[in-house]
């Protein structure tokens, strides 16, 4: 009974036979019983998708991101228990379809930092009492909420429009809010070192000019981008 | 009241004292950090919170899942709710999730397959747990009974609490054509552990549980009717689509609070005459 329900109510189209098990009178018939719970399935996931892609909806237009979200749902539909991952594929989804799916992917990467585990963030103080010649060997670690983008299309920039862009992307949480930077293609690489474990020789290593990472480094403090 | 995002500036301003008690939706703070978790927590040092889960899916043929239950009790561990509640309901099948509240078939062979499933989730979380009566639109022709006494049954053979909303009864009975007096009066008294109330939508052939308006004048009527019946039961008022801002809930909140003092007093001065007759028959022998 209840797959039978899942398939009537999570169906693109609106539901025309109700099953025989559902009781139905004239004034609300059994089918259209069906169908308020069909409507409610797709509307509340339209709804939380609106407000976790915002820049997508304003892109598309309401009309072609509800017929997105249809076509979406019949690929991914919800298997989380929260709303909050209901839109994790969509980005996934969306390859092949240029900015869409890196606009998608930046998205998500925001409502994965915003509630990304918390962790006592690094501070100049800290990194001043490590010994000069502990640094080579010195492991960073970014803040949890940091997520790091490499985009073909500059989406961090709607308007006017996106454009065709090699972009470099940080997102990280500061004080409880979501920040995004584009950066250049070797602090990315510099900042992917780290994410992957490499000690700090190894992260100077990935740049021309080692002396701009203590820049960078100042920078990640004070953004608190690192953590302890 | 519902603990809103929304209302999270006001409250850490002002701390208001009108309040007694915030409701959580369990879900929204079962996550690794960031504002949800950081709210919460200096919002909890202040108040008492009860939890309040929808996707526990207690009707559902998928076995319990217990990633869930586990996420569940830790939250309960970190907030230490008066109590956890969730709905009398299937929201998943098949390891899909529906996110909405639906209704089961009121038969023998469902309701030995929910308690079997509410005494695991109590004995799991260890402590009982309140389930809710949901608003529904669709009933099964396969139902052996009513749904109060089908919700009466499981709470009574599971041992677990009920929360009755107040509101999902009148919207049920109207499109399902039943008395909510019928209802309220069959549940038994010492089972009910808080009332929910909200506002619902009416589309002409039915009622929609919507969460998005003041409580409708026939849902305040019944509240008294289940006051009148249960006694002054913890209460609170949904509203979770355009929340007014947090003055404006605090009116609604300050109607309930009204009724609800009216039999707190009414249940005081009682227990003082029943006190007073024993002193007297004391007295007097």
């Amino acid at each position: 009974m209840q797959a039978t329900l899942w398939q009537l109510i999570t169906a693109p189209e609106n539901v025309t036979d109700a099953p025989v098990f559902v009781e139905g009178d004239p004034e609300l018939p059994a089918v259209e019983r069906v169908n308020i719970y069909a409507n409610m399935y797709f509307f509340r996931i339209l709804d939380c998708l609106k407000e976790d892609f915002p820049s997508l909806v304003k892109i598309l237009g309401d009309r072609e991101f509800h017929n997105l979200i249809v076509q979406y749902l019949q690929v991914y539909p919800p298997t989380h228990f929260s709303l909050r991952y209901v839109g994790q594929h969509l980005s996934e989804f969306l390859k092949g379809r240029g900015e869409l799916a890196d606009l998608a992917q930046f998205e998500w990467a925001q409502i994965e930092a915003f509630d990304a585990a918390d962790a006592q963030v690094l501070t100049h103080e800290d990194l001043q009492k490590i010994p000069a010649d502990d640094w080579p060997e010195m492991k960073l670690q970014l803040h949890p909420s940091c997520q790091l983008l490499h985009v073909h299309y500059n989406v961090h920039e709607i308007c006017p429009n996106i454009q065709t862009q090699e972009t470099y992307l940080r997102i990280w949480r500061q004080n409880l809010n979501v920040y995004h930077a584009a950066i250049s293609a070797d602090e990315f690489a510099a900042l992917k070192a780290i994410q992957s474990g490499a000690c700090f020789a190894d992260v100077c290593a990935q740049v021309d000019d080692a002396h701009q990472v203590m820049t960078w480094l100042s920078g990640w403090i004070s953004q608190g981008l690192l953590v302890q | 009241m519902g603990l809103r995002p929304c209302h999270y500036p006001h409250i850490v301003e002002n701390w208001p004292d009108q309040v007694d008690w915030f409701e959580i939706i369990s879900e929204n703070y079962m996550v690794d950090g960031g504002k949800p978790l950081h709210f919460l927590d200096r919002i909890r040092s202040r108040y008492p919170m009860v939890m309040h889960g929808v996707s526990m899916s207690i009707g559902s043929t998928d076995p319990l899942d217990m990633g869930y239950l586990a996420r569940l009790k830790q939250l309960a561990e970190h907030v230490q709710p008066a109590w956890v509640s969730d709905h009398l309901c299937w929201s998943s099948t098949g390891k899909h999730s529906v996110h909405d509240l639906l209704p089961l078939p009121y038969t023998r062979e469902t309701i030995s397959h929910v308690v079997d499933r509410v005494k695991r989730v109590q004995e799991f979380l260890g402590r009982r747990i309140l389930l809710e009566n949901v608003s529904s639109y669709m009933a099964f022709k396969h139902s052996e009974m009513p749904e109060w006494e089908f919700l009466t049954e499981i709470a009574e053979r599971a041992d677990c609490m009920i929360l009755l909303d107040v509101n999902n009864i009148y919207v049920s009975s109207f499109n399902h054509k039943f008395d909510p007096m019928t209802y309220i009066n069959w549940v038994p008294k010492n089972r009910v552990g808080q009332f929910h109330l909200a506002g619902h939508s009416d589309h002409g052939t039915y009622l929609l549980d919507t969460h998005d308006h003041h409580v409708k004048d026939k849902v305040w009527e019944l509240y008294v009717e289940a006051l009148k019946r249960f006694g002054p039961i913890s209460t609170l008022i949904e509203w979770d689509d355009h929340i007014p801002e947090f003055e404006d809930l605090m009116k609604e909140v300050a109607r309930a609070k009204t009724q609800y003092q009216h039999y707190v007093d009414q249940t005081q001065s009682n227990a003082d005459r029943d006190a007073g007759h024993t002193v007297a028959a004391h007295h007097s022998t």
